[in-house]
């Protein structure tokens, strides 16, 4: 999986569990991933050891934070950058709802199927910033 | 007015002049007025909102005015019209369906995948701690599989139909000869609106 | 919990006169093209108009007379190269109105511009339908943008530009043109001057100060340092005057506006230096439109009190 394809991914997921109080630890999946999986003594355990990290950051929270460390990060700042593109993605997304009119929307498009759509124009919006 | 056997008030409570009546910021009869000159310009081709009308007739003051979408937002929210709407099982199972081909799996990946999600369903409840220790013995078994992906996936289903349904899609999604452009997150999206859409049940 | 939602405050212009005045702004950009390519960039503008407007009839016939949705087409069509296919015009057309507009409420509820966000998942969708080989000619040649760095082609000169002889889209070959009618708008009120105005100054300023990347050394050196080449190729005045400027998806306050034009050119100059990708003023377009909410939240909670009279556009 692509590092944007979790970022993403775990935007869904994290609109879908009720946030725990500590959600925010999340963030720091990703670069627990990088750190574990570039650590050569720790190479043989480090799927199981990256998953334990990932569940113990927010327990109530693991499906994002297991979702965010599926990708291997080839370095460090594609770790920080991931986590800190999920962290932006889904404050910015939550206020674009707060702006979104469920009234007036169609009542089929109202709820999930319009946040999905908002999720995939963002996801074409902000492919090309992957390459910076 | 609210919906029988619900606490949350019917859909045209919610509309912008019932909660300005309701909140006493308008009398019924300013109401009917207000509609009225509405209708009239939507029949001379001027679409306008009902909150418009009310301004420009003095009806209500702009403070009012925030004050009455505010308590639209409110309502909307309790009647999870509006915001987030949490514990939505079926985005776990979409979710869920969408990490194999999300992960580029092989067949056999899928297969572990397909089979650790469904045994450890029937062992792991929602401990996300069990889910590692399956993703784990999967691994084990399969080496190669990503654990992430099975704990992942599997955390987020409950219910007895939604692995299943999981299980289905994602082999369908990774195994099926679809287009490219399917294999990135963005595209299943959109298709994701589009079906939930046509087939959820007609309001 | 304050909720900004799309026009309150009436100004006593309505949107049919307001899409008019569009319109009428957009119609030297139109025969320019139309004469300069001919039947082709006809063909596109009719699908892309025929696309927006069957849609906006299906979905909601009310509004279908208002104009938005001949504006929306009119837009979408100038953002193609001449080379699309017919029915890339038509998809586009009816993606704009459809999901650009409808899917979010209507006019005055979309979050995003619909002509930018039509044309951006299109790219992502189909983009081979984008990129067609810059030998073909029908009156003229043309690519996505003559920005565009692997298209091959020579340096393009600002002469060229301005006399539509570089390959482009459809609305960038008479930035003249577009230039005319976006003033055309400013000095009638019906856009804010302080977003083009801002946007161009912050893209000739980046232009000159952002440092090269490995993406453009190599393929488009002269897209360093030249601020002109990058105020008139392009969409960037077609952002400037008739995307950003979309009140609806614009933020609230003045200051708000500045920040979002600021915001729009700085994505679209990192997209044009270090990314492949050709142009980037259509997703500079959606990345300011999803921060409006935050912009918003930012300018009403520190700055002043929004004043009660209308805004200059409205």
């Amino acid at each position: 999986m692509s590092p944007t394809d979790a970022v993403f991914i775990a935007l869904l997921a994290s609109r879908c569990l009720n946030r725990p109080q500590y959600w925010w630890l999340v963030v720091l999946a990703p670069l627990l991933a990088y750190l574990i999986g570039s650590h050569e003594p720790l190479a043989r355990f480090s799927d199981p050891l990256t998953a334990l990290a990932a569940v113990a950051l927010a327990p109530r929270w693991a499906p994002v934070g297991l979702l965010l460390v599926i990708p291997e990060y080839s370095s460090l700042t594609e770790s920080i950058v991931a986590a800190l593109a999920w962290f932006l993605l889904d404050r910015l997304f939550d206020t674009l709802l707060a702006r979104l009119r469920e009234d007036a929307i169609f009542p089929r498009l109202r709820g999930w199927p319009i946040q999905l759509l908002v999720i995939g124009v963002l996801y074409y919006t902000l492919l090309p910033l992957v390459w910076l | 007015m609210s919906v029988p056997g619900h606490s949350i008030p019917a859909e045209e409570e919610m509309h912008f002049g019932r909660v300005a009546l309701n909140l006493g910021l308008v009398t019924e009869e300013e109401l009917e007025r207000a509609l009225g000159a509405r209708e009239e310009l939507r029949a001379a081709g001027i679409d306008t909102l009902i909150g418009d009308v009310m301004l420009d007739r003095r009806l209500l003051t702009p403070v009012q005015c925030e004050q009455i979408l505010a308590e639209q937002d409110r309502l909307l929210r309790e009647a999870g019209l509006l915001g987030r709407v949490r514990a939505a099982p079926t985005i776990g199972l979409l979710v869920a369906g969408m990490v194999p081909v999300l992960s580029h799996m092989s067949v056999s990946g899928v297969l572990t995948w397909s089979g650790a999600l469904l045994i450890g369903f029937a062992l792991s409840n929602r401990n996300p701690w069990r889910w590692v220790g399956i993703g784990w013995i999967a691994t084990v078994i399969a080496p190669g599989t990503s654990m992430a992906s099975i704990a992942g996936s599997g955390r987020l289903l409950h219910g007895w139909r939604r692995p299943l349904g999981a299980v289905l899609l994602g082999a369908a999604l990774a195994l099926l000869p679809l287009p490219e452009t399917l294999h990135q997150a963005g595209p299943l999206f959109l298709l994701a609106a589009v079906v939930l859409a046509v087939f959820r049940k007609a309001p | 919990m304050t909720k900004l939602i799309g026009p309150i405050i009436h100004s006593g212009k309505t949107n049919r006169m307001m899409m008019v005045l569009v319109l009428v702004s957009l119609a030297p950009s139109l025969v320019a093209a139309v004469m300069r390519f001919g039947f082709a960039a006809a063909l596109l503008v009719i699908c892309a108009l025929a696309g927006a407007w069957l849609t906006e009839l299906v979905i909601d016939r009310r509004q279908a007379f208002d104009g938005s949705a001949v504006v929306t087409g009119v837009i979408f069509a100038l953002l193609l190269p001449v080379t699309a296919p017919w029915w890339l015009a038509l998809i586009g057309g009816m993606l704009a109105t459809g999901l650009g507009k409808h899917a979010f409420g209507g006019l005055g509820c979309n979050l995003f511009n619909p002509a930018a966000l039509s044309r951006v998942i299109l790219m992502g969708l189909i983009p081979g339908a984008w990129f067609i080989s810059t030998a073909v000619t029908i009156d003229g040649i043309t690519t996505a943008s003559p920005l565009a760095r692997e298209s091959g082609l020579l340096a393009p000169t600002i002469t060229g530009l301005l006399s539509g002889s570089i390959p482009g889209t459809i609305g960038q070959v008479a930035p003249l043109a577009v230039l005319a009618g976006g003033l055309m708008l400013v000095s009638l009120r019906t856009i804010d001057w302080r977003i083009p105005l801002t946007f161009l100054a912050t893209v000739a300023f980046l232009a000159l100060v952002l440092p090269p990347g490995i993406r453009i050394e190599g393929h488009a050196p002269w897209l360093l340092g030249n601020p002109l080449l990058h105020l008139v190729g392009g969409g960037t005045l077609l952002a400037a005057f008739y995307m950003l400027s979309d009140p609806v998806t614009a933020p609230f306050t003045p200051g708000g506006r500045i920040i979002f034009a600021v915001v729009a050119a700085l994505a679209m100059m990192l997209v044009r230096f270090y990314t492949p990708y050709p142009d980037g003023a259509a997703l500079a377009v959606l990345l300011a439109n999803a921060s409006v909410p935050l912009i918003d939240r930012l300018t009403l909670e520190l700055g002043p009190p929004p004043s009660l009279e209308p805004p200059d556009n409205l």
